[in-house]
């Protein structure tokens, strides 16, 4: 496959890829190499990996990562009463205790979490390790074997190695700085707000039965916010959800009064909203 | 020159950029130059780029150094096939792919040691009143690099610690060997919650040639240690939480009332106790409170909202800027006041007594 294949893929799928992040897909499937996403929230990241399943027809697993993720939701866990009724059921059965526990330390007994289930597949699966800076340095530590070959050991049953290599996908939203280690295993990609031309086209491909005057200056208006300074800034996200809200309004133009009713689909914290009451509006609208 | 040597030269220079390539990914980058078509520019830079840059900060240094090493040629002269299928996965003839295969992974040479264009060491111990303008960019790396480390050490300590939950599963197990009763319950070594950090900033004049550079390390500490709430106090208190977190410091300094004014210790305490303690400090809060205790309010006031915020908070550590000198004690009308309900009085004058501060907030020996 070629960077030029990575980027139709995904353009299939209505994602608009410029050409970095179509390179770093690339890189990551050639290389067998776990992809670091990096970048304001609401700019794709979770969405590159979901399209790339989509995208070559496979799984996604994701594993969503907070403060306190530990092994046990990340990789499996014994499925604890269901081990308990089977040895209440195996009570009169004149098993040993050796055979009593090889019996309930099985396959069956096994709830896989994401990281395991990634393993377990046939086909290579997607496996998207979400907002990764949310977890611990411990978890980190633990990923950073799992990545590193890709199998797992479960004292019980032995060592599991992957069927097929996921394509792994983190993101981060750089919360917290992300231990050197892991950075290190990983290609790297940076995801910038896209630029006017790039919005635009991510605009057609995804809302595509906006009028093109509409996207035109609803897309300029969303990258003069931007450049606010606002304490957080409208992602891409924002802005798909913004235009549809507007398409199921009818809006044909934007008028300074229509902005100011949706303006909620767009900027999310109070003090941003009170920023832009009134006056500010129609100054953001000025030439547009 | 061979191509893996060029390309190794390239890394040698990033490397002296301050871009941390490992040793790893002089073999990735070869590697990646297998997946893309050599003769194009662009795919070139992009997939050296993905693999070399590991944060966001290296890629402006990479854009320059590639332009610099490669200028205008062909990154890498390409033997293509005349024929021109132009196919063929951008792969190159066999000879350069068994050659970038082949890249060894020892083969960047390392850099000579670089010196840092400042002395942290000296820095560390400087007393902050007495830094030039000039120090203060340096300074701000440094407490960052600080907040960071500090970070790290307290996260980790706050983690071990707690019995947690029963754990079935290790419950089970122990029982099955001891014939299926349940003689002894194994727990999940569950992780303590992050105690969360309440910092009480004192901006007042007296604090001032301290004041800009403790909200700098507030900040640092802030941003990577999730569950802390900052505010700032001279005659009244301000929650900055938001702004300092954010890294608006300038709109900090706006925002406390007079940064420069008096100091009211306890009626700044009587109102974070009222309107914030409720809901932001329980047992395992530390609350940092930095404040030189020059107080020009009432004593009597400071000394019962000590004890309500004794009763209230895990441990109260002040950090006296003053307390740096070898001959302080703590004799200014607040500070004695105070002192009894401390936990902890230290130092706050310098990098090197905030790197203390670990030990203080945990609660063990750093």
């Amino acid at each position: 496959m070629t960077v030029e294949a990575v980027e139709a893929l995904l353009a299939a799928q209505r994602y608009v890829a410029d050409r970095p992040v179509a390179m770093a897909v690339h890189l990551a499937m050639h290389l067998g190499k776990p992809l670091l996403l990096e970048g304001q929230t609401g700019i794709g990241k979770t969405e590159l990996a979901k399209v790339l399943a989509a995208a070559l027809g496979t799984e996604l697993i994701r594993l969503q990562c907070y403060e306190g993720l530990d092994a046990s939701m990340a990789l499996y866990e014994w499925n604890f009463p269901k081990q308990v009724l089977r040895i209440r059921l195996e009570e009169h059965s004149g098993k040993s205790p050796s055979e009593k526990e090889s019996l309930i330390f099985s396959q069956p007994f096994l709830l896989e979490r994401p990281l395991l289930r990634a393993l377990t597949r046939p086909q290579a699966p997607v496996l998207l390790i979400d907002e990764v800076d949310r977890s611990d340095e411990e978890f980190e530590a633990l990923l950073l074997e799992f990545l590193s070959d890709f199998q797992l050991t479960i004292p019980e049953l032995g060592t599991i190695q992957a069927q097929q290599r996921p394509i792994v996908i983190l993101t981060s939203n750089r919360t917290r700085e992300l231990g050197e280690a892991l950075r290190r295993r990983c290609l790297y990609l940076w995801m910038d707000y896209p630029s006017l031309e790039q919005e635009l086209a991510i605009v057609r491909a995804r809302v595509p039965q906006v009028e093109e005057k509409l996207a035109f200056a609803a897309v300029r208006l969303v990258q003069r916010l931007r450049e606010m300074q606002l304490e957080k800034a409208p992602g891409v996200a924002e802005t798909l959800e913004w235009l549809q809200g507007l398409m199921l309004l009818g809006a044909g133009e934007l008028t300074p009064q229509l902005v100011q009713e949706t303006l909620g689909l767009l900027v999310k914290s109070r003090e941003d909203l009170l920023r832009l009451r009134g006056a500010a509006v129609e100054s953001l609208l000025e030439g547009i | 020159m061979s191509m893996l040597q060029r390309l190794q030269g390239f890394c040698v220079r990033l490397r002296a950029a301050g871009l941390r390539i490992g040793p790893h990914d002089l073999a990735d980058a070869a590697r990646s130059l297998l997946a893309v078509d050599l003769g194009v520019r662009w795919q070139v830079f992009l997939a050296l780029q993905t693999v070399l840059c590991h944060e966001p900060e290296d890629r402006e240094a990479f854009s320059r150094i590639f332009a610099e090493f490669f200028e205008d040629r062909q990154p890498f002269e390409m033997p293509r096939d005349p024929g021109g299928s132009g196919e063929g996965e951008g792969a190159g003839t066999p000879d350069v792919t068994s050659e970038l295969e082949g890249a060894q992974v020892e083969s960047i040479p390392e850099p000579d040691a670089m010196l840092p264009s400042y002395s942290p060491v000296a820095l560390l111990r400087k007393d902050v009143g007495t830094l030039s303008a000039e120090e203060m960019p340096a300074l701000q790396r440094l407490a960052e690099e600080l907040a960071r480390k500090l970070a790290q050490r307290i996260a980790r300590r706050l983690r071990r610690r707690r019995r947690g939950v029963v754990d079935p599963a290790r419950t089970l197990r122990r029982a099955l060997r001891q014939g299926g009763e349940v003689l002894q319950l194994r727990r999940r070594r569950k992780r303590r919650q992050k105690a969360r950090l309440v910092s009480l900033l004192d901006v007042s004049g007296s604090m001032q040639p301290y004041g800009r550079f403790l909200l700098c390390f507030l900040a640092a500490l802030a941003e990577r240690l999730p569950r802390t709430e900052t505010f700032v106090f001279s005659t009244d208190l301000t929650q900055v939480t938001r702004d300092v977190k954010d890294g608006n410091l300038d709109k900090v300094a706006g925002l406390a009332t007079d940064w420069a004014g008096g100091t009211r210790i306890g009626l700044s305490l009587d109102h974070f106790l009222r309107e914030y303690a409720p809901t932001l400090i329980d047992g395992r809060t530390a609350v940092l409170v930095m404040s030189d205790g020059l107080d020009t309010g009432e004593v009597e006031l400071l000394t019962r909202c000590m004890l309500r915020l004794q009763r209230r908070a895990g441990r109260i550590i002040w950090l006296n800027p003053l307390a740096g000198d070898p001959s302080y004690a703590p004799l200014a009308r607040g500070m004695s006041a105070a002192l009894p309900f401390v936990d902890v009085l230290a130092p706050a004058h310098s990098l090197d007594s905030l790197l203390q501060l670990g030990r203080y907030i945990t609660g063990g020996s750093a």
